[in-house]
């Protein structure tokens, strides 16, 4: 009998990796994933790779999701309370991580020896294809559990070696088994982080920085009472003194009275609540760094020197603002309450988070850019780097006009699709600036970066129209 | 000259989420320098009420008018005469609250610094403390400092008080009378503590359903709301009936009904047909609250 409870036991915690949406949109994209690749009989060597790819960042994506799902149980008093509870929530979530993950990876490499075409992934290598997969996904796990931006930020560094030549080789050289060195560093790294990870998960209580930032509450950007204890928890966890510090909090000691100030000095004052401060400097120069630690360590290749600052360029600045933006519906109904017409107000806004966003900008492309033309010599990348400003200038006036176009709606996915927008709008301008780039020609990247800019400009018209009437309750 | 205009009117306001009616027509004003308990049931709709009358959300039919400008779009110089403290309150958890007062202080053309600084001191708050690490109850106290720091003619209050100790509680009303005690001050509050109510309004009105079923001075509507006891020599008939009545309990001989509208007539009436003695009860607010829904 009590078996019987205890494997009921079991199957309850199982069926909860059933209900949440992002958890079954996964299980779609990953039937439709496994459909196709089970149907495909011959293939070239560049959809075969992205096979490859596309498999290991569905395995990611799950093993992202179920620690995340197991967090959220056991970051809760139940967990403290009641007796038993911690051990079956971890085993669970262990069970499907591990069955899931492997069979998924020994499935899509099982195909790729299947399609038999000439290419690298026709040597894909279980072992080496998992170390991959496992170190992604617990990059990702990570980033998750801890969901700062101190995580992001280290996910995003640790992925950038696949921007470099020598970098895609040795991924490839870990995928076919030539690497085994790395791939077994890989594969004892990536398992013993998931098992800190799970240990960790298992420890868990208020006092941990990471308790309180869990998906459920952040996704609703709606507090249900004053009181909320997971809202609570993530204020707390944002009342600490790095937040202060970054935010520049000690501005607000001593602020003047706008009421009847110009529409710059008030756009001035609210950037003191929508902006986040230092941040954009700190990541600009962490940025920096990373870029004079890459390119001394062996990356002196023009090719480098230019595509690592003007990717960060395009993606850095939207991704920061495109996280934060979204909790302003929290104070957004009081905000709108101050003595300003509805207008005026989101005029006000829009305009604070455009130049929020400019400076963001800014202080990532000038420490990037900058960097690259101290290490390298003007006649190195200094042309091409100065030739991508205006098509990345006008893709970041796109950008920001499909966030704010967005940000109206304050629904689940609000966090998620911002990101979404942003890093596809800056990888679409990436791929027409690398196009237009060969043609080495100032005035067409110029036009290009109009186009782009006045597209934006139009978005952001007709977001503004739409704010008019979007409600702040 | 603002005295003049109603400080809050609806007029045929309905609000649909979706399939759901929160408000199902409200013809509704609350006239200059009252003191207004907004009282319902749980999901009855104050809320939605109190954010449309705001402009926060539009009303899907009718119009909410503030200092008879429409509430959806209202100038700046209306919001200066406005304080709102929300049901739930989300503030910036990274400032203290020294810098949240300065930051809310510099949005406004008057800002009573003085009576900020009191209230703060009178309620404990810790001026050095971050926002995000303050207690549910200090931080409802720092909504209402908030809200009260520019003096503002139109005060609406979500359920203010719901998790205050009662010290701060008392502190909160004596305060809501002193703002209330010159006349030149309205304040809608909406709330399920109901002796608070007593303690402050002049006016009440009760939502039910979307829709307002009372509305008028708390003393009337004490008046007007009686319990009556009855009992007859013999047994009463089952169609037992008396105008007005919102609650009837029949057994045998005695009938317990609440009855609105009450008068001597009424009471005279009964004791003649039924041959009965009848005993009339006065009712506190959160009786005739009950009563008035049937509980």
């Amino acid at each position: 009998m009590r078996n019987r409870i205890e494997r009921s036991r079991y199957v309850q915690i199982a069926l909860t990796y059933t209900r949440p949406l992002p958890m079954r949109i996964w299980a779609i994209a990953a039937a439709a994933y496994v459909l196709v690749i089970l149907c495909l009989r011959e293939m070239n060597q560049g959809p075969q790779t992205a096979v490859l790819v596309l498999g290991g960042a569905v395995a990611a994506w799950f093993g992202a999701m179920i620690p995340a799902h197991a967090k959220e149980q056991l970051a809760d008093a139940r967990a403290v309370l009641t007796p038993g509870f911690r051990g079956p929530h971890l085993i669970v979530p262990a069970v499907l991580f591990a069955t899931v993950i492997t069979a998924l990876a020994a499935l899509v490499v099982a195909r790729a020896h299947a399609f038999n075409a000439q290419a690298a992934s026709d040597d894909a290598w279980l072992p080496g294809y998992l170390a991959l997969v496992l170190t992604m996904t617990a990059l990702l796990a990570w980033m998750g559990h801890f969901q700062s931006p101190a995580a992001v930020f280290f996910v995003m560094l640790s992925v950038m070696p696949v921007v470099f030549a020598e970098g895609r080789a040795w991924l490839v050289a870990v995928l076919c088994g030539q690497a085994y060195r790395s791939a077994g560093a890989l594969l004892i790294g990536s398992i013993a982080a998931l098992a800190a990870l799970w240990w960790r998960m298992g420890q868990m209580h208020e006092e941990m920085p990471e308790y309180a930032r869990l998906m459920g509450p952040g996704f609703r950007l709606k507090v249900r009472m004053t009181g909320d204890p997971t809202f609570r928890r993530e204020n707390r966890a944002d009342a600490g003194p790095v937040e202060s510090f970054v935010r520049q909090a000690d501005r607000l000691d001593n602020v003047a009275n706008v009421f009847a100030a110009p529409f710059w000095r008030r756009v001035r004052h609210w950037r003191l609540v929508i902006g986040i401060g230092r941040m954009p400097l700190f990541v600009a120069a962490l940025l920096a760094l990373t870029l004079v630690i890459q390119m001394v360590s062996g990356m002196r290749d023009t090719e480098s020197r230019v595509v690592f600052p003007v990717v960060l360029s395009a993606i850095a600045p939207c991704m920061i603002v495109a996280g934060i933006w979204p909790r302003r519906w929290y104070v957004l109904a009081e905000e709108s309450l101050r003595p300003v017409t509805r207008r005026r107000f989101i005029l006000e806004q829009g305009a604070a988070m455009a130049l929020e966003h400019a400076a963001t900008w800014f202080y990532i492309t000038a420490a990037t850019f900058i960097t690259a033309l101290l290490i390298g010599t003007w006649t190195g990348p200094g042309p091409r780097l100065l030739m991508a400003v205006p098509v990345i200038a006008g893709g970041q006036v796109l950008i920001f006009g499909l966030i704010v176009w967005e940000l109206r709606y304050r629904h689940a996915w609000l966090v998620i699709v911002p990101m979404i927008l942003a890093l596809s709008a800056a990888g679409a301008i990436l791929v027409i600036g690398g196009m237009l780039a060969q043609y080495r020609h100032f005035g067409l990247m110029l036009l290009a970066g109009l186009i782009l800019a006045a597209i934006g400009v139009a978005i952001t018209f007709d977001a503004y129209r739409r704010w008019l009437t979007t409600e702040f309750d | 000259m603002s005295d003049a205009i109603t400080p809050l009117q609806l007029q045929g306001v309905k609000k649909h989420f979706g399939v759901t009616t929160a408000l199902a027509g409200v013809d509704w004003s609350v006239p200059a320098g009252s003191v207004v308990g907004l009282l319902g049931q749980n999901a009855a709709g104050k809320t939605t009420l109190i954010k449309t009358a705001l402009g926060l959300l539009r009303p899907s039919r009718g119009e909410a008018k503030i200092f008879g400008g429409p509430s959806w779009d209202m100038p700046a110089a209306t919001k200066a005469r406005i304080g709102y403290v929300p049901q739930v309150i989300t503030l910036y958890p990274w400032m203290r609250v020294r810098q949240l007062i300065n930051y809310t202080a510099s949005f406004y053309p008057t800002w009573n610094d003085a009576l900020a600084s009191k209230l703060a001191m009178n309620w404990a708050i810790p001026r050095e403390d971050k926002v995000g690490n303050l207690s549910v109850g200090t931080l409802q106290k720092l909504a209402i400092v908030l809200a009260l720091g520019h003096e503002p003619e139109l005060l609406l209050l979500d359920e203010p008080a719901a998790s205050l100790d009662p010290g701060a509680r008392r502190e909160f009303l004596r305060t809501i009378l002193e703002i209330a005690v010159d006349g030149r001050r309205t304040i809608l509050f909406s709330t399920h503590i109901t002796s608070d109510l007593e303690r402050v309004a002049d006016r009440v009105a009760i939502l039910r359903e979307g829709r307002i079923v009372y509305d008028g001075e708390l003393d009337t509507l004490k008046d007007s709301v009686k319990r009556l006891h009855v009992t007859s020599p013999t047994p009463l008939p089952a169609n037992f009936q008396v105008p007005g009545a919102v609650r009837l309990k029949i057994e045998g001989n005695e009938a317990l009904v609440s009855v609105r509208d009450v008068s001597e007539r009424l009471v005279d009436d009964i004791r003649r047909n039924y041959a009965a003695t009848v005993g009339v009860q006065d009712l506190n607010l959160e009786d005739i609250f009950l009563e008035l829904h049937h509980a």
